[in-house]
């Protein structure tokens, strides 16, 4: 499409938004929006309570298994339920260690320089602070990157996200994401890409790593590689 | 303080309110969901509103919120909708009626699937950036080049299959 044909679209999507928008009532829909939010309020004190309840009543029973089976329990070596698995210690060659609050990862050789910190505080979902690894050229404007952000979960869990599948990154207790291939254009030329976003859950926050590697099976590779040397653990 | 919070709310919804209700109806090709979608994400506002009001762009948080619960929306449902791939039978109605360049451009909108659409709205009817676009549906740049692209030429051939992307009420015979 030309730029007049962008346009032209542009001037047709505003005719239609004119034409099928209907009146706002403002009044009506400050009072639905208040009245909706008071609902899932309640809602959400009343699965508390239910959820509050339900770990007392486990953690009492556990707590009583724990009294019934104390001398037993010493008798064996390691604990029956295995912990979370311990994150790949073995890192491809020439990789290096990173680590950005508690989030443990690798990247590649060949960065063009140093990192780059970016120290905000978390305010929000789609805010905070974040550690970027600037990779080398991929062609004209575009560059290798890494970048890890931490955010506060959205209404307590993931964002809502669509086109990914879930992840097993250990210390995360969820991850969704997607390893894609996509075409990036950078003014009249276009090539190839890998490009990892992925966001994980640990706690009170959620990590979202983010990478551009080049196209094909390197790409890939190195894509699955910074996903494999993933981990989570306390923040600093 | 809750006065406060609904005195400022109100004004917000007042004063924004009636853009963000377009993009709602667009990106749902449908009034009523877009009303609908609207008070989700008003909801969602109010509840948060100290967020909201301390953010740099409140509109934009706003229609962050609305965005997601859209695309949120669309992944439960996404077993049922249905993304027509045939040619829609663009100006059935009476092409010098005033409604016919706007059934025809609400009619090929459907057609897209809806992150495709979404992207469209977002870019051309918001005029928003690749970027921005990226952050607020949450994925990267390079997905809503493709989703642009791909809606783009959709758009080509359901609305001009002559390339001419001229309102049908303006077309020369």
């Amino acid at each position: 499409m030309t730029e007049h044909d962008t346009t032209l679209l542009a001037d047709r999507m505003h005719r239609l938004a004119d034409h099928m928008t209907p009146h706002l009532d403002v009044v009506g829909q400050v009072r639905a929006a208040r009245e909706r939010h008071r609902r899932q309020r309640r809602a959400r004190i009343t699965g508390l309570a239910v959820a509050t309840a339900a770990t007392a009543l486990v953690a009492g029973t556990v707590v009583t298994t724990d009294v019934l089976s104390a001398d037993r329990r010493t008798e064996v070596a390691a604990p029956s339920t295995p912990g979370p698995s311990a994150p790949e210690t073995g890192l491809p060659a020439g990789w290096e260690p990173r680590e950005f609050q508690g989030v443990v990862f690798a990247v590649p050789p060949g960065a063009r320089s140093a990192d780059t910190f970016i120290d905000v505080p978390v305010s929000s979902w789609t805010d905070g602070p974040s550690l970027i690894w600037n990779g080398p050229q991929l062609g004209g404007d575009q560059y290798s990157s890494v970048s890890v952000m931490i955010a506060e979960p959205f209404e307590g869990g993931l964002p809502p996200r669509g086109g990914g599948r879930s992840f097993t990154v250990p210390g995360a207790e969820q991850a969704y994401g997607n390893i894609e291939t996509t075409v990036m254009t950078d003014g009249l030329a276009s090539a190839e890409r890998v490009v990892v976003w992925l966001e994980l859950l640990a706690g009170d926050r959620v990590v979202q790593v983010d990478a551009v590697f080049d196209g094909g099976e390197p790409g890939q590779r190195m894509a699955q590689q910074l996903v494999d040397s993933l981990s989570v653990g306390e923040p600093d | 303080m809750a006065d406060q919070r609904d005195a400022e709310f109100t004004d917000f919804v007042a004063d924004h309110g009636g853009q963000l209700l377009r993009t709602a109806c667009l990106v749902t090709g449908d009034a009523h969901l877009g009303e609908d979608l609207l008070q989700t994400a008003l909801a969602k506002a109010y509840g948060s509103w100290e967020k909201v009001r301390r953010a740099d762009h409140p509109v934009a948080y706003v229609r962050r919120l609305m965005i997601n619960a859209h695309l949120s929306w669309v992944r439960r449902l996404m077993n049922t909708e249905q993304v027509l791939e045939t040619i829609p039978e663009t100006g059935s109605g009476d092409p010098q009626t005033a409604h016919a360049d706007s059934d025809e451009m609400r009619q090929a909108l459907r057609q897209l699937s809806t992150r495709v659409r979404t992207a469209l709205v977002l870019r051309y009817f918001e005029d928003l950036s690749e970027a921005d676009t990226a952050a607020l549906m949450g994925c990267s740049r390079s997905t809503v080049n493709n989703h642009v692209t791909r809606g783009l030429a959709a758009l080509r051939a359901l609305l001009a299959p002559n390339g001419d992307l001229t309102p049908v009420s303006r077309r020369h015979p």
